[in-house]
Formats: C-alpha cells, structure tokens, sequence
C-alpha cells in the first residue's frame, strides 16, 4: 500500500489541454473518487498513475516516489478497466492468475491465491469458464479478482460499473467498498456518477475542464461547495443555481424579494438552492413549469426562471402543475451564494 | 394480392442488384471451371480445328505420373516453403515495428506496404537488376555469378521465393497492421500493468489476439504461392539451364496454354494444382484453425 501525489501535473494532447496544474494527495489506504463530467481529464489523471499516458509537465508519485519514468509494469498498480478488459483467450482462473504468472511465484502459491480470491468474489464455480460464457456482472467480478490477487500498492478503477444495470451496480458499488475496507489499499476510483461518489470515496475530488474543483468528504462537498460548479454537481438533484441580486439587505430575485439579507452583498449573486430549501407556494418567486418527474413517495417539479432552472420537491398527493403553467416559488432556508462571474463561493 | 405483387416486384429487383456479379462470377469463374472438365478428358488436336479425341482418365494420370509434372510439383512446394513461412514471420515483425507511436512511421507503414500493390513486372525488374552477372550487386557481394543466379539449377528458386517473399510481406504487413490496429487497446494496456514484460505480453496476448489474422495470411499466402508464375516466366522462361528446377504448376499451365499449346495437359495440370490447393487449405484449416482463438 502506498499513498498516491499529483504535483502540479499538467496534459496536453496537441493544442488540447486535458489537465492545467492537478495538485492532489491521496492518503496510504484512501479511497479517493475522481469525480467529473466525461472529458474533465478524470481518466487521464488515472491512466497517469497508471503509466499509460505521462504528465506533460509536473510528477506523479507513489509511496513517495516519483514515477514519471517508471514503466507500467514495475509501478506495481492494478487497474480495473470500464470494459473489463479480460484477456478473451484465457479462462477465468487463468485471467485471475495472469498477474501473478509475471512474477517468480510457484504454481502452488499462485493456485492457492487464485481459489482464495475466487471465494471470495462468488467465481469458485466459473473458474474455467471463458469471459465470453459470462455476464457483465461476472466479468467485472472477474476483472476486480485480477486486481486485487496481486496485492498491488494501489487500485486503479476506471468507471467499473458503467456497464452493469441499476440494480448490480448498486450491489458491486457496496462489494468493493466492502473489499477496499478489508484490503485497505489506496484506491482511486473515476466516476461521472455522482451518487457512485457520494456512496464510495472517503473523499472526493472534483474535476471540470481540466482544473480541479474541489477536494473533500462528501459531506463536505455537499455541505459546503467551493463553487457553483461543485454546488450543480454534488447532490441528487445538485443545487439549483439561480441569478439573484443583492441591495441593501435584501435578496431578490427575478425582482421579487426574499425574505434573506444577504448581509456583505452587493449587487448580482448567484444563489444555490437545495431541493429540500426551496417550496411551492400561492405566491412568491414566479417561475415556469417544464415537467413533472413522479419518483414514487415524492413528485420533482422543474421549472425555470429566465434562462436558470429550478427544482422543487412536490408531495405525491398535491396537484401537479402542468408543463408552461406559472407556478410560484419560495425558499425555506437561506441559500448559498456564489460569485456571479467566477462561481466562487462568497462568504457573508 | 398486394403482397404477392409486391413479392414479385422485390424478387425482379433481388435479381437485378444480383445480376452483374452473377454474370462476372459466370463468365470469368463457373464457365473456365466446368471447361476444365470437360478439356481434361480430351486430347488437345494436333491442329486446330481438328476434332478432339475422347482421353478420359488417362491423360490426366499420364499428366501426374509424368517428371515434369513431378519437377514442377517440387518447385511450387519449395517455392511456397520458402515464401509464405518467412513472409509470415517478416510482415508480422514488420507490422508491430511499425504499429510503435514513434514519429516518422508513416513514411515506413508506406514503404512496407508499397511491395504488395507493385506488379510481379515491377519486382522483376528490380530483382533481375540487382541479381545481373555484370551490372548487379551480386558480383559486388563476391558471389560468384558463372553461371548467373537465374541460370542456377540449385539458386534459381531461391531467387525466384526472394521476388515473391518481397512481394508478399506487402500483403502481409497490411494485414498484420489492419490486424494489430483491430486489437483491444484495453486488454494490452492491462497485460502491461499486469507486469508483462513487453516480450511476455507479444507472446501471451497479442499473439493469440491476432491468431485469425496470422491464420488468413498464411492460408492466402499457401494458395498465392501455389499459383506463382511471373518472376519464372519474366526472368528465367522455358529454355533456361535452371528452368526444370523453377517450372512451378502454374507456369506449366501457361506454357501449355500460351507456348506449346496443349488444352487438355494444361486442363489436367489445372485440376491437380486445384485438388493439391484445396488439400493444402482443408489441412491448414484442420490443423492449423484448432490453434486460433476466435474470441475478441
């Protein structure tokens, strides 16, 4: 096991710039979630600790070395790949085993390594199956025993779970965190899926277009957003991120007053709004009604204020607007507040 | 009633999308085929315009009894032995040289794929150049050239299997290369952190990955081989010292048909070059095939 440091690590692929500057530490034994909407430079930070792809400028350490020049090979790191990336030739044992082949261990060691990693991920009975006889499930089972049968200083996890459905993938997110527990090694695990974060990482680290966001428990990033970048992603729905203007003590919006003050501002503020401190009203903000999503004990009604939108928690029994319909909006706590050119959170 | 129009309708129109390659694949493959059947049971006339005469069997087994047909047979299995194991293993190394991220590949992807799309005239040219007793390269090397490599009777194939080995790593190598790109990055990218040393992960990985490709190439390349003629007639022809020992059964089958005339040798020659190809095909495919790992 061993900590993982990107120093000021930079990437550039031509003139396109995948990573400006990521300085970030992840702790021996951490599991750290890379979090970030598809090309924010999430999978590249990962295949560079990997040593598939190397830093344009800056180092990548692990246990406290540099590896910048160390090959794929002797990095001493596992990788659980999106696609698996089982070796199609090979039954499952011998995919299992492969890693193990590479190194100077006796074919009874590596027998016995084999039957205890299969046991414990559920693959006793396929071990001489091919991947192609397996299901998506299997195959990212089989991917994770190829990882871990090595004991490798770090896990390398690239979106495992996008292939699998809504169901498995809820009982392999709550599997490896399980088997991260009781391996205890670092772990940096990539996701666009900000419930895998939330559910997984001790901590997570948010990237957007390269520039690396924020790093925190997710209670953290939840509670306390650095951004409005960070405020939209994090959270199921993210927090409603709306154009307000502050004067006086007093927060309007969309020229309609709050009840908040706002206290220290002056002028245009973005506000962030969680679903649950915002609720319909007879009257207050105006807003337009786009939809209604009906998730069982509890209706989501979008709606949009200008060019911004909104999401508000609905009871199952109360009558639903219809799409286009004005509908009034006012919020119950006091929001967050955003710079409104930077998104940077401003304190009061 | 509709639906038995517009069945009709579709049908016209299947045959008519069909009708041009049906025509080509009559004219130029199923009529010469059924030909040679029938010219094999016949001896050629002395003159033409002569009435054939009924031979049946005999002739053909005259033809395969015969030493020219047994030299021949001889210098096509040389000839392929020397060309498609070689040209397998060049085009192979070739192609993962050149499959390397390095800067300036393309100009090498070009050179080595340049040899399968130039003419067996172009090549012979080349090599009869570099290979001539006086202005060639041989005499510079200090091989002796009395006689000259093509009038060789033991070197002459040799030269022959050199043009076609050149002429085949182009084909080759763009197969390996089409191959070696079809390949899933993931899965070689996960032998390396694996800890496969680049050798390891050729051999262990790639290898089998690619094993339908190096299982067409070698096939393509035993029945191209079987079937050589060029380089022999362009370079050494008929009359030569060495010719008996470079008289492949392709190029038997031209001269009966081109230089001296025999419809019915060459008819019969034919048949036993299609049945020899198709034995070597079926035991490629029957123990060779066993070997290749189909899942990707």
């Amino acid at each position: 096991m061993a900590s993982v440091a990107f120093n000021h690590v930079t990437k550039k692929f031509g003139d396109t710039s995948v990573l400006n500057g990521l300085d970030l530490e992840v702790a021996d034994g951490e599991f750290l979630v890379l979090l970030g909407p598809s090309g924010c430079g999430k999978t590249t930070a990962l295949r560079m600790v990997a040593g598939l792809e190397s830093p344009t400028t800056g180092t990548v350490a692990i246990g406290g070395s540099v590896v910048n020049d160390v090959a794929p090979q002797h990095r001493d790191v596992a990788m659980v790949f999106q696609n698996y990336a089982l070796y199609p030739h090979l039954s499952v044992a011998k995919n299992i085993e492969f890693p193990l082949r590479q190194r100077d261990i006796s074919a009874d060691i590596r027998a016995q390594k084999v039957r205890d990693v299969a046991q414990m991920l559920g693959l006793a009975e396929l071990l001489d199956r091919k991947p192609r006889q397996l299901s998506g499930g299997q195959r990212q089972r089989v991917a994770l025993a190829r990882a871990i049968v090595r004991e490798p200083v770090c896990f390398l996890m690239d979106e495992p779970l996008s292939n699998l459905d809504a169901t498995l993938r809820a009982r392999t997110r709550s599997e490896i965190v399980r088997l991260q527990h009781e391996l205890a090694t670092t772990t940096i695990f990539v996701t666009h899926d900000q419930v895998e974060a939330m559910t997984m990482g001790d901590r997570i680290a948010v990237l957007n277009a390269g520039d690396l966001q924020q790093v925190g428990t997710p209670t953290e990033l939840f509670e306390n957003p650095a951004n409005a970048f960070v405020a939209g992603f994090i959270g199921n729905p993210g927090m409603s991120l709306l154009s307000a203007n502050a004067s006086q003590g007093q927060l309007a919006i969309g020229g309609t007053q709050t009840p908040f003050s706002a206290s220290g501002l002056n002028g245009a503020v973005t506000i962030g709004v969680r679903i649950d401190g915002v609720e319909l009203s007879s009257s207050g903000i105006a807003a337009i009604c786009d939809g209604v999503e009906v998730l069982g004990a509890e209706v989501h009604v979008l709606a949009h204020l200008g060019d911004d939108q909104i999401i508000v928690r609905q009871g199952a029994s109360a009558p639903r607007p219809k799409i286009g319909e004005q509908i009034f909006i006012q919020l119950t706590t006091e929001p967050l507040y955003f710079d409104a050119v930077t998104g940077l959170r401003v304190s009061q | 009633m509709t639906t038995v129009r517009q069945r009709r309708s579709e049908t016209v129109l299947a045959l008519c999308l069909i009708a041009p390659a049906l025509v080509l694949l009559t004219v130029f493959l199923l009529y010469p085929f059924f030909k040679n059947f029938t010219l094999f049971l016949y001896h050629a006339p002395p003159y033409p315009g002569l009435p054939s005469k009924w031979a049946g069997f005999s002739q053909f087994f005259d033809t395969i009894s015969s030493t020219s047909f047994l030299e021949g047979l001889t210098a096509t299995a040389i000839y392929t032995v020397l060309v498609v194991p070689i040209g397998v293993f060049l085009g192979l190394v070739l192609s993962v040289a050149a499959h390397q991220k390095l800067k300036g590949m393309a100009i090498y992807r070009t050179i080595f794929a340049t040899t399968a799309v130039s003419s067996v005239a172009v090549a012979a040219i080349v090599f009869g150049t570099f290979m001539n007793p006086v202005l060639g390269l041989l005499p510079w090397l200090g091989i002796d050239t009395n006689p000259t490599i093509l009038q060789n009777p033991t070197w002459a194939i040799f030269a022959m299997a050199i043009i076609g080995l050149w002429q085949f790593i182009g084909l080759s190598f763009i197969l390996f290369s089409a191959g070696l790109q079809s390949l899933p990055e993931e899965v070689l990218e996960a032998a390396k952190l694996d800890g496969a040393s680049p050798a390891k992960a050729f051999f262990t990985v790639t290898i089998p990955l690619l094993s339908p490709t190096i299982f067409y190439v070698f096939t393509v390349g035993v029945i191209a081989a079987m079937f050589t003629f060029g380089q022999m007639d362009l370079l050494i022809g008929p009359g030569a010292a060495s010719a008996v020992h470079v008289n492949t059964l392709a190029y038997q089958i031209y001269q009966y048909v081109v230089t001296q005339p025999n419809p019915g040798v060459a008819a019969c020659i034919s048949i036993a070059l299609f049945i020899l190809t198709a034995i070597v095909t079926l035991a490629n495919f029957r123990f060779l095939e066993r070997r290749v790992n189909y899942d990707v």
